[in-house]
């Protein structure tokens, strides 16, 4: 699905890979009167994990959140510049942005399936919502999006207990399920393992590698570390005494961990930032 | 800029240790030369005996550049460099090695019938332990153009190398008193030569430290 004609911008030609990519084009967002970050421009790669990466305040969670629309949910928050899908604005004025919402999926730091929903009703709200009645329908996505998510062999058994009564871990790949369900194009995670213990984050970082055969993911972390074991790129932001983020430096995660062009990217990376 | 205070001592302590390991063995290559063009049996006895300081050095750095490595998760120049100390580490604990085998071969040579002349191989050996000097040098002042200098060297040290085989092939001949000695002498010159081999490998890592490079500098080919 996408929201016109499934285009591939020239600009995306870091991997020659089908499936869909998005891209910024002097993309700034504000706060109000507030620039929060500016002129981006970043291509995030189909069937890729995109790492945002920089300290508190640089402006990634502001930058991925303009990736679904979710900025604009902000009182007075706005963009200026372009984010395209496939090539197609998801900021042109007759789009919907629920419909953008769908297309791309986001994942939050802190696990947040519905409380009252048992497992299983949580994996399928989105279709439901949809008016989706089919129970086989249901039942096969259930299964296959918890199965997706690394979470069948856990809960099988329990699929109508309550979602609120699993692990910190399990429960965010619920969430991560949910995201699948409705067959999204693209998904953030917005430092989905931050709330986590090391081994579930390791559950969960294991879990982008299954995924990226098959989706686009945008990754914002704190943890450098998990942007070097999980992303294919790496994209480096950084707010300056303006405190307007902007894009430092972008490529292949290999060559910004190891050998990084920019001095401010490597005082980062390396922890002698600030 | 904020320091890494505890990783930035380790890293430190890891260019002292190499620093002292670079230092010991550059002796026990000069120590070695002396042995053989002086007949200093005991000398070349304490080359042997002093290699295994090295090797026990070598492994303490490794188990420092091991542990900070675990401990620290380095990335960008300071991953380079610790990378690149591993490797020098072994080029060193090698290079001893080649210093090792020819003071072995001053004991074998003792009381030999000699080729008259050793000037060529004098002034290999002297200039090997120049190059190794100068690839130490390029690395604790992280020297781009030095270190690219010592590749040069390590040319001229190849040429020379093939004069004294041409030169001591001469003695090889059935029936000539120095034919024991010349095929020893050959095997020094080798030695010599590996450790020019060997000295341009740790300028190649200088220019990885400072650049992010992986470079071949000695491509001679012949």
């Amino acid at each position: 699905m996408t929201l016109t004609k499934p285009v591939v911008s020239e600009r995306v030609n870091i991997m020659p890979v089908d499936g869909h990519s998005m891209e910024t084009r002097n993309l700034s967002a504000y706060y109000g009167s507030k620039l929060a970050i500016e002129n981006v421009n970043l291509v995030i790669p189909a069937k890729r994990v995109t790492a945002l990466i920089g300290p508190s305040g640089c402006g990634k969670s502001t930058l991925i959140r303009t990736f679904n629309r979710m900025h604009e949910v902000v009182r007075g928050a706005r963009v200026t510049g372009e984010v395209l899908l496939d090539g197609d604005n998801i900021y042109a004025p007759d789009v919907d942005p629920v419909k953008v919402r769908r297309l791309v999926g986001m994942v939050f730091q802190k696990p947040n399936p519905f409380p009252m929903m048992s497992v299983y009703d949580n994996v399928v709200a989105g279709l439901k919502l949809e008016g989706v009645r089919d129970k086989r329908l249901l039942d096969e996505t259930a299964e296959r999006c918890l199965k997706q998510a690394a979470l069948w062999d856990e809960v099988k058994d329990k699929l109508h207990a309550s979602g609120a009564a699993l692990s910190g871990g399990q429960q965010q790949r619920l969430c991560i399920a949910r995201t699948l369900a409705v067959e999204p194009e693209v998904i953030l995670m917005d430092e989905p393992a931050s709330a986590l213990d090391p081994i579930s984050t390791l559950k969960i970082e294991d879990l982008m590698q299954e995924l990226r055969e098959r989706y686009t993911i945008c990754i914002v972390t704190h943890n450098m570390q998990q942007a070097a074991r999980v992303s294919d790129f790496t994209a480096f932001m950084l707010a300056g005494e303006d405190r307007v983020g902007r894009l430092v430096e972008y490529g292949p995660t290999k060559s910004i961990f190891t050998n990084p062009k920019d001095q401010r990217t490597e005082d980062y990376i390396t922890g002698r930032f600030g | 800029m904020a320091a890494r205070v505890t990783f930035d001592r380790q890293l430190r302590e890891v260019r002292a240790r190499i620093l002292e390991l670079g230092s010991l063995t550059e002796r026990s290559v000069a120590a070695a030369a002396s042995a053989l063009f002086q007949r200093d049996l005991a000398l070349a006895k304490a080359v042997v005996v002093g290699d295994q300081e090295i090797n026990r050095l070598r492994f303490v750095i490794e188990d420092e550049i091991t542990t900070v490595m675990a401990t620290q998760q380095p990335t960008a120049r300071d991953l380079r460099e610790l990378v690149t100390a591993l490797s020098i580490t072994s080029e060193l604990e090698r290079i001893a090695d080649h210093a090792k085998g020819i003071g072995r071969l001053v004991s074998r040579l003792d009381g030999l019938p000699m080729p008259a002349d050793l000037a060529d191989l004098v002034s290999m050996a002297e200039d090997v332990r120049a190059m190794l000097r100068h690839s130490l040098d390029a690395y604790v002042e992280q020297n781009v153009a030095e270190a690219e200098a010592v590749a040069q060297g390590d040319y001229e040290i190849d040429r020379r190398y093939q004069t004294i085989f041409q030169t001591l092939s001469e003695f090889m001949s059935v029936g000539r008193p120095e034919q024991m000695a010349g095929t020893y002498l050959l095997w020094v010159a080798h030695n010599l030569e590996r450790v020019g081999d060997r000295a341009t490998n740790i300028a190649e890592r200088v220019i990885f430290v400072a650049t992010g490079r992986l470079v071949e500098l000695n491509t001679d080919q012949s």
